[in-house]
């Protein structure tokens, strides 16, 4: 099937799919960058990346580690003087290989609005002095956006530079990006994708520049993207990254297996990442292997099995999402309890998941207060209703002295109280 | 209309552009061209485009409307409102709604992108930022209008943009009004295009600085919305477009309302540049006819004064002056005229070689030189059209020994050396 094709199958605005193979890259596009505009998508038109900043951004701390600037054993503290977060230990031992695997503990996401200014960034890590702490560094994965703000922070302090120049100035210039945009000044120099939510579109453009590093603005063209990944195949000095880094990873129903320097890890050695901002999706998979890496930009919160299908024609296989199955075992008591977030108090019982905002903020998010949840697999339990296209997944994970689950876990972790 | 956009575009070099033309209560819509020379995406009569100073009369309407309410008397000393400014004292809102205030006109100041954009770049001034004592003389001043939109964010007690939204955007029901690139990126926006190496290309920077709005600077929408807003003009805020200070002959329109520009016949309107777009508003009012022509290009300005030519003739019989050129046999520049004059940014300077006049700017990182003849008796011209304009600049004032006191280009340039 065609991209025109499958974007009417999956009711997609507008795609873009690119690969690259045996170092040659080819790319194509199909539908509509904004059901308001109708403008056509083209090759050359760009979308947002999302999380797959996060690839970026480990690769400018990892430049820094190449030039000695940086040890990523050492504490960020060592490099960044004035890192503060509430609780001191965390503040003293937490390293960039903490930030880059997700298991520094830090929470997933931190909202105080600090603009749209140069300083938003460094405004943005200075409040995490005021934030509660979520698990002592190094406890086990929690992914967390906030610890690539805290990332990007370190990139500027060490470059003396803002973040975007340092992305520029190390990334995009010398691999002769075009189309690469860090806000909505440069993006709209160009054919740009406008998300989608329902078919409509979604505003604003973008939210959060202060997490810019963790994914909230950086859009470009899909062969822009998979420039930037042959410059990873080629360089030794970026193999690294690579490297499992993690000898458990929570299972939540999907392919990821482990987790490099900001690589996702899938079940076959692959790697990627994925990219969700306001109504945009984007999808990364890498086979080192086989010389070949698949980009596929989608404009619409609907995006994933267009991307799973486009995957499949080259070999690369998705796990089909998860869904709750007819006849499930109990959730058993040993999962039953109350964890805890810095946002929420989640209680656990045989059929549903109760959430108890801790603060005035998390009240004001209008979290559903009960969903119904049953028993996926060993230690995984399933949400029975979809929502954003799937059903959600979450793990028990640990076992305290009373033999009962210490963490449950939807990708960031919350741990037992009751 | 006498006038095909698509012809218009293609012969003044404009990459793309909008026309709309209120009469009989109706509004018809024109769009020709691409929106960038880089995407060639078309332009629809429901893209956006920068309306650059046209904002002036937006800003100018939020400052009626506390007049309206008894919320701000324009002969009282801003000071009165903005205790903290540093600026000289008597400055009034009506100075600077009339470009009289003397304030430097030209800072465009980078002070973020945040709603606290027009309030840091108002605290940066200081006394040393005036020309000459408020209220003596003509100078644009697009600082002027960001102090204003600072006024009418203290007296409304939020940031300029919620002002603009909440007051006229929403009411007159707006669709395409984007006050900056997050909500402009959801429509189809224009490009700005300048000239390198002889070549038109997009421009690298889209817009000027957020710290400017109320002096325009980021604020885009379609020829229709603009349309759409000076409608309201037809019953309403009439008293801003009473004639209230003279401008120097040539330099833009005889005289200045409040925000408006008059450019006499019972014509007003007002111009905006940004970075590569062009945009020009012309109104009758007593004849309930607008014209609106929005470009990306630098050939924007005989374009436009094309289809105000036609347009305003055969609506409401008035005839545009014709757009200034070089006389044939022109009287030589003087003496008096020759020195250096100061811009906020960088130093004009009229001289003589070789029996020709030049004029040339210079700034940190600018150093322009043209060759001008003389235009009347206290005006200049540049002799080569650039994309089909010809400069004119005015002196004003003698000084004890006779020479001009201010050269003038629609900005008072005191004279320096």
């Amino acid at each position: 099937m065609n991209l025109r094709e499958l974007i009417e199958k999956y009711d997609v605005p507008g795609a873009q799919v690119a690969v690259l193979h045996d170092g040659e890259i080819h790319d194509e596009a199909a539908g509509v960058l904004s059901l308001h505009t109708k403008v056509e998508t083209t090759t050359d038109s760009v979308f947002k990346v999302g999380s797959i900043t996060k690839l970026w951004t480990a690769t400018l701390v990892a430049q820094l580690a190449a030039e000695g600037a940086l040890d990523l054993d050492q504490p960020v503290k060592n490099r960044f003087p004035g890192f503060q977060l509430s609780d001191r230990h965390a503040t003293e031992t937490i390293t960039a290989r903490h930030l880059l695997t997700h298991t520094s503990g830090i929470a997933a996401n931190h909202f105080t609005d600090t603009g749209r200014n140069d300083d938003a960034l460094e405004r943005f890590v200075a409040t995490l002095a005021d934030e509660e702490q979520l698990l002592p560094p190094g406890t086990l994965f929690s992914y967390s956006n906030t610890g690539f703000a805290v990332l990007g922070r370190l990139v500027e302090v060490v470059r003396g530079k803002r973040f975007h120049q340092a992305l520029r100035d190390h990334l995009v210039t010398p691999l002769g990006l075009t189309t690469v945009a860090t806000d909505p000044y440069e993006a709209i120099l160009h054919r740009v994708a406008v998300g989608h939510t329902e078919g409509t579109p979604t505003t604003p453009w973008a939210i959060s520049y202060r997490t810019a590093p963790s994914g909230s603005h950086l859009a470009m063209s899909a062969r822009d993207l998979l420039t930037f990944v042959r410059h990873h195949l080629t360089d030794p000095a970026l193999a690294s990254l690579r490297e499992p880094q993690l000898d458990d990873v929570p299972e939540f129903g999907d392919s990821i297996r482990g987790w490099g320097l900001a690589w996702m890890i899938f079940g076959d050695g692959d790697l990627g990442h994925t990219g969700n901002s306001k109504g945009q999706k984007a999808f990364l998979r890498v086979i080192p292997g086989r010389n070949l890496a698949v980009a596929v930009f989608t404009n619409s919160t609907t995006g994933e099995p267009l991307a799973q299908e486009v995957f499949a024609a080259h070999g690369i296989d998705m796990a089909p999402p998860p869904v709750p199955p007819a006849n499930p075992a109990p959730v058993d008591d040993p999962m039953h309890g109350t964890y805890r977030t810095p946002l929420f108090d989640i209680t656990l019982t045989g059929t549903s998941l109760l959430y108890h905002p801790r603060t005035e903020l998390a009240a004001s998010f209008n979290v559903k207060p009960r969903t119904e949840v049953v028993r996926l697999g060993d230690d995984t339990i399933i949400e029975t209703e979809p929502r954003f296209g799937g059903h959600r997944v979450m793990s028990l994970i640990g076992s305290d002295e009373n033999g009962r689950a210490k963490y449950l876990h939807n990708g960031a972790a919350a741990y037992r109280i009751a | 209309m006498g006038w095909n956009l698509a012809e218009l575009v293609q012969r003044h070099t404009v990459p793309g552009a909008q026309v709309a033309v209120l009469a009989n209560g109706e509004i018809e819509e024109h769009a020709a061209g691409v929106l960038s020379l880089r995407t060639r995406i078309e332009t629809t009569t429901d893209s956006v485009f920068q309306i650059g100073s046209i904002t002036k009369i937006w800003t100018s309407t939020l400052a009626q409307k506390l007049v309206n309410e008894g919320v701000l008397d324009l002969d009282c000393p801003i000071h009165h409102y903005l205790p903290n400014l540093e600026l000289v004292e008597g400055i009034t809102a009506r100075h600077l709604l009339t470009h009289t205030s003397g304030i430097d006109g030209n800072h465009f100041t980078e002070t973020g992108m945040d709603d606290s954009a027009v309030a840091r770049f108002v605290a940066t001034l200081t006394p040393a930022d005036q020309l000459f004592p408020p209220g003596a003389m003509f100078s644009y001043s697009n600082t002027g209008f960001a102090v204003l939109g600072r006024l009418i964010e203290v007296l409304r007690d939020k940031p300029f943009h919620d002002v603009l939204r909440e007051e006229l955007v929403t009411p007159l029901g707006l669709q395409t009004v984007s006050t900056n690139a997050y909500e402009a990126i959801l429509h189809r926006a224009a490009v700005g295009h300048e000239q390198t190496d002889g070549v038109l290309n997009p421009v690298k920077t889209w817009a000027l600085a957020y710290s400017n709005s109320p002096g325009g600077a980021q604020l885009a929408m379609s020829a229709h919305d603009l349309l759409t807003f000076i409608r309201l003009h037809f019953t309403d805020f009439a008293e801003l477009r009473e004639p209230q200070v003279p401008v120097p002959p040539n330099v833009s329109a005889p005289h200045w309302g409040l925000g408006w520009m008059l450019y006499g016949d019972g014509v007003v309107g007002h111009t905006g540049t940004t970075i590569g777009q062009k945009a020009f508003l012309r109104v009758v009012p007593e004849k309930q006819v607008a014209v609106a022509v929005l470009t990306n290009g630098l050939g924007g300005a005989p374009l436009a004064h094309e289809v105000m030519t036609h347009t305003l003739r055969d609506l409401v019989g008035v005839e545009t002056p014709p757009r200034l050129t070089p006389p044939p046999d022109p009287e030589p520049v003087e003496d008096w005229m020759h020195g250096t004059y100061r811009g906020t940014k960088g130093n004009y300077t009229i001289s003589e070689e070789d029996g020709s006049a030049f004029l040339t700017y210079t700034s940190r990182d600018i150093h322009d030189r043209a060759e001008i003849v003389r235009f009347d008796e206290a005006s200049i011209i540049t002799k080569e059209p650039d994309f089909g304009t010809h400069y004119v600049l005015t002196f004003v004032g003698r000084d004890e020994t006779g020479r001009a006191k201010f050269l003038h280009n629609s900005n008072a340039l005191p004279r320096i050396a």
